[in-house]
């Protein structure tokens, strides 16, 4: 990325539409308003005739002075007919000029950022609304936008600052009055609220990325039913059904959203797998990366077809139209009038543990921070000893990892220095001689 | 016939005398100019050296061949290594020292180096090219040059120049000295020490923008009025560690034999009720709470007063009353730093259980002094505004000996690189404790005096008091500052670490390997000693085994292995976490070594916040890690400081035109 030009892209949705935007921003904004005519009064719409080489097509324009604007600089916008290859020409001659090329995806929001108009929080919120799939993601986005989740993060990182506090007090301030900082029994109950309070947010953090989806697999023997439940949750026909057994040959594998059925719930990904009579290769790694099954019979026989011992399945009666022997705790379903696919997508969505509340680490990068933070205080809470009678490490190594996970956490919610910490010591004790 | 100095220390306490040493140790001629020579290395306040943080500070100075851990040796009266409970990393070696027998030392082993010469007279102004200079802002083109010092002579009152191309000012706190005690004020920066007026009205003159700071020391009482033995008492360590590897392998010049001077102990008593209730009584007296002082203390060393008042639930405090001397009587208060008039001092002591019928030899005091604010030095100790100049010490808003001969040996080297057309020379945040502080002092205006904690180091676990020799020798011996001697004592550590290292992954002990058993908690230096025992150990390279064995039964070497074998526990103990530290390092190494350029103008750098702005403007950081620690500035900040460095100066200055 060269800050020094000026880049340009369509601001619009794609496909016909009565009108397009063309936005630009960087120092050649001005001139690009001006050579179509616009360019007087800022923040004013004004008319004009953008050149295509030869051929002009009418539009209206503005433009506006940096840092005042959203990416904090120069920036223009030409409004056109939205005929695709008109926009496609129009891009092309702008982007003749010198200095001046195509954005690259995101590169908007990038320099709002780097411009200081927005956070990163605020930068990765309006990404994540512009890929939000579903009512609840999109929620959670704004939810960041508004910087809830940093606020979640603050709490905890003071938790673990005041905590961090106490042990340096114990190394630093070791040739002091005999003040004991704190005892073993109560920085244990602390660095298990920690632990519980990461753990509520890593919780409410389903995965934003598709490949951290959890995966639900119908599973079953042939003919039972399980590709016609696969297209009746999807609610549209994606897989190849038929009456007769093993129409299913190659796993399918598609997002389910359940924000409708179950609030606060994202998306899973769903497999439908060849019937189970047959395994092959292809089969049991679909169901070795499955998080959950939904075991298909429509007898409610649930005879044992070799599901791995980990796998939580969810038991399905499908074909519930057809007469047969009682439930027995199963879902009954019946994909053809789609009795009951509430309550199923609501099971899926449980089980799945999607129903967790608030959503802080949307985003890989707030993942990431949240797994190094994790790991610092699972080595902290293993480092206190506790079972086993072991002798707990010494503080030193506590606060390694006590001060790694607020690193990690001070990534998002902000640093804590030394210095503070230092401060919060002073703060609560009797120090110095 | 005498020729020229290169370079001209101003202060003869810890920072000026490490300064002075470790350019002469570099091999410059240095000039030590001092109001009073007999006071040269003097311990104004507790006469310890070291403790937690600090004590691996003087490992640090001793690795690159300095002279505190020397002098210390030679004078402790009791040694106790803090923190033993604790891991490697957090150990603290400490050493209460006869303070005669210190400073006697150091003027000793300053008089002993034919590079030094110590001058009895007054700085009254440093000379530069061009002569009339302002640091200030935007006021000068050319940055001026150091050219000497004017000189008043101690005895004669005559006034003369000397001229060298470096000069370190370690004037600690006689910059307006201000001494309270009670309602009493006393202008100096030492008991009984007028303040060195002369090089600070320079100071002033040319813009150095100065901060104001305050500390404190507690009152002395006569040991023989003390009913010593009925107190509690507190010994030292039995063997004494000694801080310097030179002492260990006797070939300290300072100190032939270990401990060198008798070991004494310490005494604890505790204030009551009746004190508290005396001190409340009396705040109306007190410089710290009546509005006589203006300045920040230490939030690390309250005074008593100020515990009372902000801790008014505690019913007592620890004293502790500790010998200054076998050769007088002083014993420091540690824990009663006070300001309070004498009366009210004396009616304080003679409430302290022991203390019933104590004289009190010297009353405490405040002192409240001028510092540089720090964003006028950078990390080598140099004055941003003036080339050649240096501040080690106090006067750069730090507190305590180790810390200001820390800076003194850097600014002492500085100055000798300077004055030789050398490059400056820093030390990071992963190399020395050292490093950590310079890095702090330029990246943060003080709210108090700095003392060093560990909490301060992100990298604690690899900057560790055993392995000092490990991380700073060998870059001691490329600046110059480590002689043979201590040379080949570092070359023979090294062998020993790595004979130790091979034994420890190749040995097995009643069947279990060497390497597994020392990462058991509880396991220690002593065990891995007797681990190494060669009867016990199945040898299994016969090579390695004959040189160990050779090693291991030279007896002049024992101090070299166990030290060795020190590190290499501590290594190993905390192996899964150095690597991730290390890991750390070496993602942080592009933002710590990449400079900043010189030219970076900040009023050009679009999108930058005011208050970043601000910070960066004032602070001039060198890197940008230390951008990213000045306070206001956020890494978003940091990134778009990165891109307009990347445009160049000319599309830069270009870019400030068109806005």
């Amino acid at each position: 990325m060269r800050p020094g030009d000026t880049i340009v892209a369509v601001a619009s949705a794609p496909g016909r539409s009565v009108r397009a935007v063309v936005r630009c921003s960087g120092p050649a904004s001005r001139s690009i308003a001006s050579a179509a005519g616009g360019g007087g009064a800022p923040r004013t719409f004004g008319r004009g005739r953008l050149d295509l080489n030869g051929p002009s097509v009418p539009c209206l324009l503005w433009w506006a002075p940096g840092p005042g604007t959203y990416t904090g600089e120069d920036t223009a916008e030409l409004l056109l007919p939205g005929h695709p290859a008109l926009l496609d020409r129009a891009v092309a001659q702008l982007i003749a000029r010198p200095g001046v090329r195509l954005a690259a995806p995101g590169e908007f929001t990038a320099r709002a950022y780097l411009n200081g108009r927005l956070t990163v929080d605020q930068a990765e919120a309006v990404a994540l609304t512009i890929a939000a799939r579903n009512d609840a993601e999109l929620a959670a986005a704004r939810r960041l936008a508004r910087s809830d989740g940093a606020r979640a993060l603050g709490g905890l990182a003071d938790l673990i600052a005041d905590t961090l506090a106490l042990v340096e007090a114990g190394i630093d301030f070791a040739d002091q009055e005999s003040v004991e900082f704190i005892d073993p029994g109560a920085l244990a109950a602390r660095i298990d609220e920690i632990a519980a309070r990461l753990d509520w947010l890593g919780g409410s953090a389903p995965g934003s990325a598709a490949d951290d989806r959890q995966r639900v697999a119908l599973v079953g023997r042939p003919n039972s039913g399980k590709s016609t439940l696969f297209n009746a949750l999807l609610g549209r026909r994606r897989a190849v059904t038929s009456d007769r057994p093993g129409a299913t040959r190659d796993a399918l594998v598609e997002p389910l959203d359940l924000s409708r059925d179950a609030p606060g719930g994202l998306v899973v990904e769903l497999v439908d797998l060849p019937g189970v009579d047959r395994p092959s290769d292809e089969c049991s790694a679909a169901l070795a990366e499955a998080d959950l099954a939904l075991w298909c019979d429509p007898d409610a026989a649930w005879a044992p077809i070799g599901l791995p011992d980990a796998l939580p399945a969810i038991r399905v009666r499908t074909k519930a139209d057809l007469p047969g022997p009682p439930a027995g705790g199963a879902v009954e379903v019946c994909a053809l009038d789609g009795s009951n696919l509430p309550a199923l997508r609501r099971a899926i969505a449980d089980a799945a543990g999607l129903l967790h509340p608030g959503r802080a680490l949307v985003t890989p990068r707030r993942a990431e921070a949240w797994l190094r933070a994790s790991a610092a205080v699972d080595r902290a809470r293993a480092s206190l000893g506790g079972a086993g009678g072991q002798r707990p490490a010494p503080a030193e190594l506590l606060a390694a990892d006590l001060r790694e996970a607020l690193d990690a956490l001070g990534d998002l919610a902000g640093r804590v220095s030394p210095d503070e910490v230092i401060g919060r010591i002073y703060a609560t004790f009797c120090i110095g001689k | 016939m005498q020729r020229g100095f290169e370079v001209i220390v101003v202060g003869g306490g810890h920072a000026g005398a490490e300064a002075a040493w470790a350019a002469a140790n570099v091999g410059v001629r240095v000039a030590l100019v001092t109001l009073d020579p007999a006071r040269i290395g003097l311990m104004p306040c507790n006469p310890a050296i070291g403790g937690i943080a600090k004590g691996q500070m003087v490992r640090e100075i001793d690795a690159l061949g300095g002279l505190m851990g020397l002098a210390a040796d030679a004078s402790g009266i009791m040694f106790k290594t803090l923190n033993v409970s604790r891991g490697p990393a957090v150990r603290g070696p400490r050493a209460q020292c006869d303070k005669h027998v210190y400073a006697e030392t150091v003027r000793r082993l300053l008089a002993g180096r034919e590079q030094i010469t110590i001058i009895a007279g007054r700085v009254e102004r440093v000379l530069t090219d061009p002569p009339r200079v302002s640091v200030r802002p935007g006021q000068s083109s050319q940055r001026p040059a150091v050219r000497g010092v004017v000189v008043t002579d101690a005895e004669t009152g005559e006034s003369r120049e000397l001229r060298a191309g470096a000069v370190v000012i370690t004037t600690g706190t006689f910059m307006r000295g201000l001494m309270h005690k009670g309602a009493v004020l006393t202008p100096g920066g030492r008991d009984g020490e007028a303040s060195a007026d002369g090089v600070a009205g320079w100071l002033r003159e040319v813009g150095f923008e100065l901060g104001r700071l305050k500390t404190g020391t507690p009152p002395r009482l006569r040991r023989s009025t003390i009913d010593w033995d009925a107190l509690e008492a507190q010994a030292g360590d039995d063997p004494p560690e000694p801080f310097s590897d030179l002492t260990g392998a006797g070939l300290n010049p300072a100190a032939v034999d270990f401990p060198a001077l008798a070991q004494t102990e310490c005494r604890i008593t505790r204030t009551t009720p009746a004190i508290h209730g005396l001190i409340r009584k009396n705040l109306d007296r007190a410089p710290m709470f009546n509005g006589q002082v203006e300045a920040a203390g230490p939030r690390y060393c309250p005074s008593i007063e100020d515990k009372v008042v902000r801790f008014s639930e505690r019913e007592a405090h620890h004293v502790f009353l500790e010998p200054e001397s076998h050769r007088d009587e002083s014993v420091y208060c540690n824990g009663i730093s006070t300001s309070l008039p004498e009366d009210v001092q004396r009616e304080i002591v003679r409430g302290l259980p022991g203390c019933g019928r104590a004289e009190v030899l010297k009353f405490g005091y405040a002192v409240e002094y001028d510092s540089i604010r720090p964003h006028q030095i950078d990390a080598s100790c140099a004055a941003k505004g003036v080339a050649g100049l240096f501040f080690a010490g106090q006067i750069n808003g730090t507190s305590g000996y180790e810390e200001a001969a820390g800076q003194g040996l850097l600014a002492g080297l500085n100055a000798a690189r300077h004055a030789r057309g050398g490059a400056p020379r820093t030390l990071g945040r992963d190399q020395a404790y050292i490093g950590v502080m310079m890095d702090d002092l330029v990246v943060r205006t003080p709210v108090e005096p700095y003392r060093m904690f560990t909490s301060r180091a992100e990298h604690r676990l690899t900057l560790r008091a055993d392995n000092a020799a490990d991380r700073l020798t060998p870059i001691g011996r490329r600046l110059g500052l480590v002689d043979d001697a201590r040379w080949r004592l570092f070359e023979a550590r090294r062998e020993a670490r790595a004979l130790i290292e091979s034994m420890v992954d190749s040995a097995r002990v009643d069947g279990e390997p060497l390497a597994h058993r020392l990462k058991r908690p509880g396991f220690g230096e002593r065990d891995l000693l007797a681990a190494l025992d060669l009867p016990r150990i199945q040898p299994v390279g016969s090579a390695l085994w004959r040189a160990f064995s050779r090693w291991a039964r030279s007896p002049d070497r024992a101090c070299v292995m166990r030290a060795a074998a020190r590190t290499v526990l501590a290594d190993r103990q905390y192996a899964g976490y150095l690597d991730r530290q290390r890991a750390e390092i070496r993602r942080q190494r592009e933002m710590e070594r990449r400079a900043i350029p010189g030219w970076l103008d900040y009023g050009a750098v679009t999108g930058l916040r005011a208050e970043a702005r601000a910070a960066l403007a004032r602070f001039r950081p060198a890197t940008y890690g230390q951008a990213s620690r000045l306070e206001g500035v956020t890494p978003a900040d940091v990134s778009l400081v990165m891109i307009t460095a990347r445009r160049g100066p000319t599309e830069g200055a270009h870019a400030r035109a068109g806005a």
